[in-house]
């Protein structure tokens, strides 16, 4: 399977890449970063993204953004994020507009990887336990202050190293940020059809 | 004009071709070549001017250090260039460099008329031309005023890597031509103000236009050097070159550079974004065209080929993917150098993108980059 897998930063790239290998064990995967972070670049660049995906014939297009606290308290799914919604809306009207162009017969799967707030509550959440959910309400910025430091350091060692005790905390414990579980639901469900 | 460039064997130009216009943007990461062809347009200006001697110089800048590596023998180092003379007939000049003693020397160096395939001009080694080059043609060669319109076109190429710490350097009096790094702007400006005054003034306006504020461009001798500074409304001395800001100090130099070539001239400009503030790009950008495509301010008209890593600087440019060659090196290791305008279209099927094309380049979807096979 290839995949293009787009990011906001490096550390969520790696993150992605090892939850992808997971699912995919055989899979090849083009990496893609937004030149900077924020809703405002991922729905800028999100068209041609998803061009970049149909004319390169990748099989899967991952997205990642952070849901930021855009997640309703009570919600039982990520995607009742109104910038999820935003997201996907803009996903499918693209893809429809590309149907069947560019020689391609086969049509393109998106998944979106919106961990709420930031993919540094699962990391959290993978080092001190407890429920997933609670890190979800965590504010961001202490999230991320609490994984790289403040200023942050050493991103990519940190996140390696985060990244492979999420893996493992995941096979341990059954409490997963629901942001993490929509996200691998979608992998599964896609590998399994 | 030059209109293509073919590199075989020279250091990541394996087998490299680029096509020029007017006005040519390159983008590309650290270590993609992009130097290296401006390098090899310096060579061939160089080549043009003076043979093998002042292209290389003694070693160990020989041939020998920027010859490709790793990809099996490669005897002698070729380069062709296309050129679109006054007369507007095409040209391939060829030129093929070996190695002897640890000097680079000609190997094969010929002219052709591209409309008939007629080489015009050829290295005859029974009969080597005194100069060294058929670049240089003797009076009873035939073809002469031909092969004097590419030489002319050819020796009138130069690459700059403008320095400002050589930029804002004092210089003796006789020195009055800006140098690769900017070395000699003091002296370019003294020889202009004194000898071409209306060019001077050309100068000065087009800086107040771009630095607002700019009262006037000084130049003074102290010590038996020459010096130059900018004075500003509301002062009475000039600030001297070496307190002007980076930013500044390569503004002045770019203009000496654009303002001071010569009809037809082939200008080269590493990281043109250099020192510059996001808010002075659209200036530069606007500075370079006008340049290019009208001449600046009645000067003829030149061509002008830069090269850039900022992504802002390609998003200001807005639609113009045409000019931009995005050069990439291939699995192999070698360059490879293709137009954004066909590049967009491969990888993106359309010829405009949503977001700003700096930052569609910046994301890397122009760009195939496999980090990982998970298997």
């Amino acid at each position: 399977m290839r995949i293009l897998l787009a990011t906001e930063g490096e550390s969520d790239e790696i993150v992605a890449r090892r939850l992808l290998e997971r699912v995919y064990s055989n899979s090849v995967v083009q990496p893609k970063r937004m030149p900077a972070r924020g809703i405002a670049v991922v729905l800028r660049l999100l068209p041609d993204i998803v061009r970049a995906a149909h004319f390169g014939h990748f099989d899967l297009l991952v997205v990642h953004f952070d849901l930021d606290d855009t997640l309703p308290e009570n919600a039982l799914h990520s995607g009742d994020s109104p910038r999820r919604q935003e997201v996907a809306s803009q996903i499918s009207t693209t893809m429809r507009s590309l149907r069947s162009s560019g020689g391609r017969t086969d049509s393109l799967t998106a998944i979106l990887m919106t961990p709420a707030q930031s993919t540094d509550a699962w990391l959290r959440w993978a080092l001190l336990d407890g429920d997933g959910k609670k890190w979800e309400n965590k504010d961001r910025h202490a999230m991320k202050r609490a994984v790289f430091g403040d200023p942050p350091r050493k991103i990519i060692e940190t996140a390696v190293a985060f990244a492979d005790r999420l893996i493992v905390q995941m096979a341990e414990c059954d409490t997963w940020p629901r942001s993490l579980r929509d996200f691998l639901d979608e992998l599964e469900a896609l590998k399994k059809a | 004009m030059l209109e293509k460039l073919h590199v075989h064997g020279f250091r990541t130009l394996v087998d490299t071709t680029i096509s020029f216009d007017p006005l040519t943007i390159m983008i590309g990461k650290n270590g993609v070549g992009k130097t290296s062809i401006l390098d090899v347009l310096q060579i061939l200006g160089n080549f043009a001017r003076g043979g093998v001697e002042r292209a290389f110089g003694p070693p160990p800048w020989s041939l020998g250090w920027q010859r490709t590596k790793g990809v099996g023998e490669i005897p002698v180092v070729r380069f062709e260039v296309e050129v679109r003379a006054a007369n507007n007939q095409q040209y391939k000049y060829s030129l093929a460099l070996g190695e002897s003693y640890g000097q680079a020397s000609v190997k094969e160096e010929r002219l052709i008329r591209v409309k008939d395939h007629v080489p015009i001009a050829q290295y005859d080694f029974k009969n080597r031309p005194k100069s060294g080059s058929i670049l240089a043609p003797e009076p009873s060669w035939p073809n002469v005023a031909e092969i004097e319109q590419v030489a002319r076109i050819l020796r009138s190429v130069v690459s700059y890597e403008l320095n400002p710490l050589q930029i804002e350097q004092g210089i003796d009096s006789e020195h009055r031509h800006v140098g690769r790094d900017g070395y000699g702007v003091a002296g370019f400006l003294a020889a202009t103000r004194d000898e071409n005054r209306k060019m001077f003034q050309k100068l000065e306006g087009r800086l107040k236009q771009l630095r607002p504020g700019t009262e006037s461009i000084d130049v003074w001798a102290a010590s038996g050097r020459l010096f130059w500074g900018l004075r500003d409304r509301n002062q009475d001395q000039a600030f001297p070159a070496c307190h002007v800001s980076w930013g500044d100090r390569q503004l002045v130099g770019l203009l000496c550079v654009l303002l001071g070539a010569k009809a037809s001239s082939t200008i080269a400009l590493e990281e043109i974004d250099r020192g510059f503030h996001h808010s002075r790009y659209q200036s530069v950008i606007e500075l370079l065209t006008e340049a290019a495509y009208d001449g600046l301010d009645g000067q003829p008209k030149i061509q002008v080929i830069v090269t850039t890593h900022s992504p802002s600087f390609i998003s200001k440019l807005g639609d113009r993917s045409r000019e931009i060659r995005l050069v990439t090196r291939n699995p192999g290791g070698g360059t490879v150098v293709k137009s954004l305008e066909e590049v967009v279209a491969e990888k993106l099927g359309t010829t405009t993108t949503t977001a700003p094309l700096g930052e569609v380049w910046e994301a890397g979807l122009l760009e195939d980059v496999v980090v990982s096979s998970m298997s």
